[in-house]
This record gives C-alpha cells, sequence and structure tokens, in this order.
C-alpha cells in the first residue's frame, strides 16, 4: 500500500514492501505477483467501476489490467511507486474501454435500452453496520457513482484518482500524464459538478 | 491571481467566488484571497451554501470506503491469472 513505499527493505513482522515484492516478481517469483494482486485488486476494481459506471466493464477492466501489469511488470524501472504505475494502467485500460464504449453507443444509442439508474446490483453487508445504516451507505453510494459518471471524462478521472482514491496532485499528474495546475484545474470544475448533483444528498 | 498590480479589495462577487471556491477548501488561497472569500461568504448565503456543500462533497468522496470485489470479478481474474501463471 502507499503507506509502505518509504521501507526499502523487507522488515520480520512487518509486510513485504511493494519495492521488493515487484524485484522478486521481476526474476519470475509468482507467488510475489499474487501478493500485489491481493494487495492493489480492491483499488484498482474501484478505479475501473467509477471511470465506466457498470460492474461488467469494471471485472474486464481488473482482468485486463492484471494481464498488462504482469507482462509489463519486468520493464518497470522504479521511477515511480510501483501503484502509481499499475493505477496508469488501470485508468488507461478504463478509459479506452470507455471511448470503446461510447463510440458504439453512437452507433446504435437509438434503439439502446436505458440504463437502470437504480439496479441493486450489490448486496455485500457490512457487518458493524445496522441494516439501515448499511441500506443508507449503499444508496448514498449508488448516488455518487451516478453522479460521477455522469462527469465529463476529463473531470471524472481527476475527481476518481484524488478524491475518491485519495492520491495527491502530483500521482494524478503523472497518471494522467498532466501538469499540476491541469489536474488542480479539472478538480475544480469536477468537483463544482459534483456537488450540483450531490448536495441535497449530503 | 485576480487583482494582482490593483488596489486590493475588501471582497469579492459570486463569480470570483466560485472560481476560487476549490482551492479555498482545499486551504489553498493567500490571505488575501480568503479575507475577500470569507467577507463575501457573511453577505452571501447562496455563496455561503455553495462552500458549505462543496467541503461536504469533497469530505464525502474522501471517506468513501468503495466497494468490495464482486466474487465473480474475483473468481474471473484469479482463473486468468492462473491460466496465465501455469503457461510460465
Amino acid at each position: 500500500m502507499p503507506e509502505s513505499k518509504s521501507l526499502q527493505v523487507a522488515v520480520p513482522g512487518l509486510p513485504v514492501p511493494d519495492e521488493e515484492l515487484v524485484r522478486r516478481a521481476q526474476k519470475g517469483n509468482l507467488e510475489a505477483f499474487e501478493e500485489l494482486v491481493r494487495r492493489y485488486e480492491r483499488k484498482v476494481y474501484n478505479i475501473a467501476y467509477r471511470l465506466l459506471g457498470n460492474e461488467d466493464d469494471a471485472t474486464e477492466a481488473l482482468q485486463d489490467t492484471f494481464l498488462r501489469a504482469f507482462r509489463f511488470i519486468p520493464k518497470f524501472g522504479f521511477k515511480s511507486s510501483f501503484y502509481t504505475w499499475l493505477y496508469r494502467i488501470a485508468t488507461n485500460v478504463s478509459l479506452t474501454r470507455l471511448r470503446r464504449r461510447k463510440k458504439k453507443s453512437e452507433i446504435v444509442s437509438l434503439d439502446a435500452p436505458v440504463p437502470e439508474s437504480e439496479d441493486l446490483k450489490f448486496d455485500i453487508p457490512d457487518t458493524r453496520q445496522t441494516p439501515q445504516e448499511a441500506f443508507e451507505q449503499k444508496r448514498l453510494r449508488e448516488k455518487l457513482d451516478k453522479a460521477v459518471n455522469q462527469l465529463p471524462e476529463e473531470y471524472r478521472a481527476v475527481v476518481v484518482l484524488r478524491d475518491l482514491e485519495g492520491l495527491s496532485n502530483e500521482e494524478v499528474a503523472r497518471i494522467l500524464k498532466l501538469s499540476v495546475p491541469a489536474v488542480k484545474s479539472r478538480l475544480h470544475r469536477g468537483r463544482l459538478a459534483l456537488r450540483e448533483r450531490l448536495a441535497k444528498f449530503i | 491571481m485576480k487583482g494582482r498590480g490593483r488596489k486590493k479589495k475588501s471582497t469579492c462577487d459570486c463569480a470570483e467566488l466560485k472560481e476560487w471556491a476549490a482551492l479555498y477548501v482545499e486551504g489553498e488561497v493567500s490571505e488575501e484571497i480568503r479575507q475577500q472569500l470569507l467577507f463575501h461568504i457573511q453577505t452571501c448565503s447562496n455563496c455561503a451554501h455553495l462552500v458549505r456543500s462543496l467541503k461536504r462533497t469533497v469530505h464525502y468522496c474522501q471517506i468513501e470506503p468503495g466497494w468490495d470485489v464482486p466474487q465473480n470479478a474475483h473468481e474471473r481474474l484469479w482463473q486468468s491469472l492462473k491460466k496465465l501463471l501455469d503457461q510460465g
């Protein structure tokens, strides 16, 4: 995870740092790669889901991301943290899929069914909450996902990476190959647009 | 920065507030701009509401834990990886 990036060597009792796992994976240690997948599977899924807005596409993007990461990990040069590199793959895979989908829907949009906005696809109870709290949280999360999904693409990626996934402006700039001022500007517009859609719910 | 080189203003208008709101929420504006925004917010309920709800929106996004990976997505990922890893 990001917190462990300052550790450079494996310390007994502490999780092995990402960099060490990457080095092992580069030497063909498959268990090391599996551990990286376990660490970042959830984050990558959430980036994909929030950029793409549906479970099927996010599932495909999740697979694509890790298959690509496996293929290209021998070339990883430690110029950035592993997770920044991985999130860049996840973002690129998701945005490519989004653009392809847009192109396709432009062709068939007249007959395409209207998506069910209140589709309750997830049922993952959180045992720390009462059923009522869990229901409310899920409802709000769906509102958030819908609002994020309605953002223009150039704002969406910045809001997802910066606010929802907690990366810094500099990390988002590296992932999206933008300048930091451009990230800040898009974030500003994205947040204002999101506020307009969410203000009455939160 | 707007107004650079001109006489200092004591407040800003609604359009300027909207322009500066995100940086203000991040605590990234200069003291001079912050004072102008604060002065404006005290006299404009619409902008006060905008800043409050913007703060709430950003905060909610930042604490939102996200979804767990659905079981079928998890299984498909590991099946594909296993296939790939078995190939060496």
